[in-house]
């Protein structure tokens, strides 16, 4: 299985209707890709409500995702 | 702090790396089920005198390839626009905050171009700048406003007229406890003519003339390579002799350096490697062809970065149109986490 590298900041950076952290969970969360994924927590998402635990939070997120 | 989650089965790999501890720590981390194993311990050499990972031909190697892979081809690669300094999206802050990753510096634009030295003292704090050098020419608040000067202190130095600056990076004459590791440099408004800045990734440097010859980078890492003489006035010492390394190097790995292409007030390490890697910086900086950014800030635009190389071209003001930048420098680094 190819494994390709996903970095956060290019979630962040191409995806301009993405303006809170909940909708940046749902975009990590919807993910979908034949080949593994690397989510590459590359900087911290600078959101009004990014919570402190935003790193347990996007875990989550892209765990439940591509099922 | 660097993370890396990896998806396979609902398991993730965390590694963990300390900027404060020789260890990195290795988790499994089973997200279904909460489940947090320990997995072990890596030892990894951290080695803040030395340069660390630089040491190892190696990684020095995989770390050249990705900093060059990575390196913008233009300057527009690293320009972004932002709403307000008070105001900067997560957008926003992510992509200045990859350009920074990738060159060291980022060129922002302000939409709203009303900004005033607390707005980049704002600005600057998001970025985990808040440390500001509060040196001579300052004001209060540790920003200065770089001006063609008429009278005061401010007059006997360069940056403070509308000449030329040779290449240099800030507070060259700054010792070790007062490093310089990061600058913004905001204009508030453009000289009518000229004050265009060149702008060069000192990682860029030190690549190249590590490739040039090894041996430059061990006469430019000796504690006594750059000498920059007491500044004294009529009253007599205003800050003693400083001598230093140009390349140093973070705890975690980072470079920094300190130079000055000036000819005057300033003494090298009399030594036949040391002249001939300050000919091989010279021939970089000079080079049409080579790695250097050129860019002219506009009103409302500035540079934040990690204390570049840069110079700077003689300007000339015009009726209402006196070229005034604020200027910020800090002993923090720009936070890329």
């Amino acid at each position: 299985m190819e494994a390709i590298e996903v970095k956060l900041s290019d979630i962040i950076i191409q995806h301009p209707e993405v303006n809170s952290f909940q909708q940046l969970l749902d975009k990590v969360q919807a993910m979908t890709s034949e080949n593994m994924i690397f989510l590459n927590f590359d900087i911290k998402p600078d959101y009004r409500d990014t919570p402190r635990n935003w790193e347990w939070k996007l875990e989550v997120a892209f765990g439940k995702g591509g099922k | 702090m660097q993370k890396k989650a990896v998806k396979q089965r609902n398991i993730f790999l965390r590694i963990r790396i300390s900027n404060s501890e020789d260890l990195a720590i290795l988790e499994i981390h089973d997200i279904r089920n909460s489940i947090l194993i320990p997995a072990g311990f890596i030892t990894v050499k951290i080695s803040g005198d030395k340069g660390g990972f630089l040491q190892d031909e190696t990684c020095y190697r995989e770390w050249r390839k990705k900093r060059l892979r990575s390196y913008p081809q233009n300057v527009e690669e690293i320009r972004v626009q932002v709403d307000s300094l008070l105001n900067v999206t997560a957008r926003q802050k992510a992509a200045l905050i990859t350009a920074c990753k990738r060159a060291n510096m980022a060129i922002y634009h302000c939409r709203n171009a009303a900004v005033d030295r607390a707005a980049v003292a704002t600005f600057a704090s998001g970025f985990g700048l808040t440390r500001l050098d509060h040196h001579l020419c300052a004001n209060a608040d540790g920003v200065s406003e770089l001006a063609v000067a008429s009278e005061g202190v401010r007059t006997t130095y360069v940056p403070y007229s509308s000449r030329s600056l040779s290449w240099h990076t800030d507070g060259y004459y700054n010792d070790k406890e007062r490093q310089i590791n990061a600058v913004i440099l905001h204009c508030a408004r453009s000289a009518a003519t000229g004050g265009e800045n060149a702008l060069l990734d000192p990682e860029l440097a030190y690549i190249h003339l590590r490739d040039e010859d090894p041996r430059f980078i061990t006469a430019f890492e000796h504690p006594e390579c750059m000498t920059i003489p007491a500044n004294r006035d009529a009253l007599g010492e205003i800050r003693a002799a400083v001598s230093g390394p140009v390349f140093s190097y973070a705890l975690s790995g980072e470079i920094h350096m300190r130079y000055s292409a000036r000819k005057r007030n300033i003494q090298w390490r009399d030594d036949a490697l040391t002249t001939a890697a300050r000919e091989c910086l010279t021939q970089l900086l000079e080079d049409p062809n080579g790695p250097v950014f050129h860019y002219r800030l506009k009103a409302g635009e500035g540079l934040i970065s990690n204390n570049i190389l840069h110079n700077r071209t003689e300007f000339n003001d015009g009726p209402g149109q006196q070229r005034l930048l604020y200027r910020a420098r800090f002993f923090d680094r720009i936070r890329t986490q």
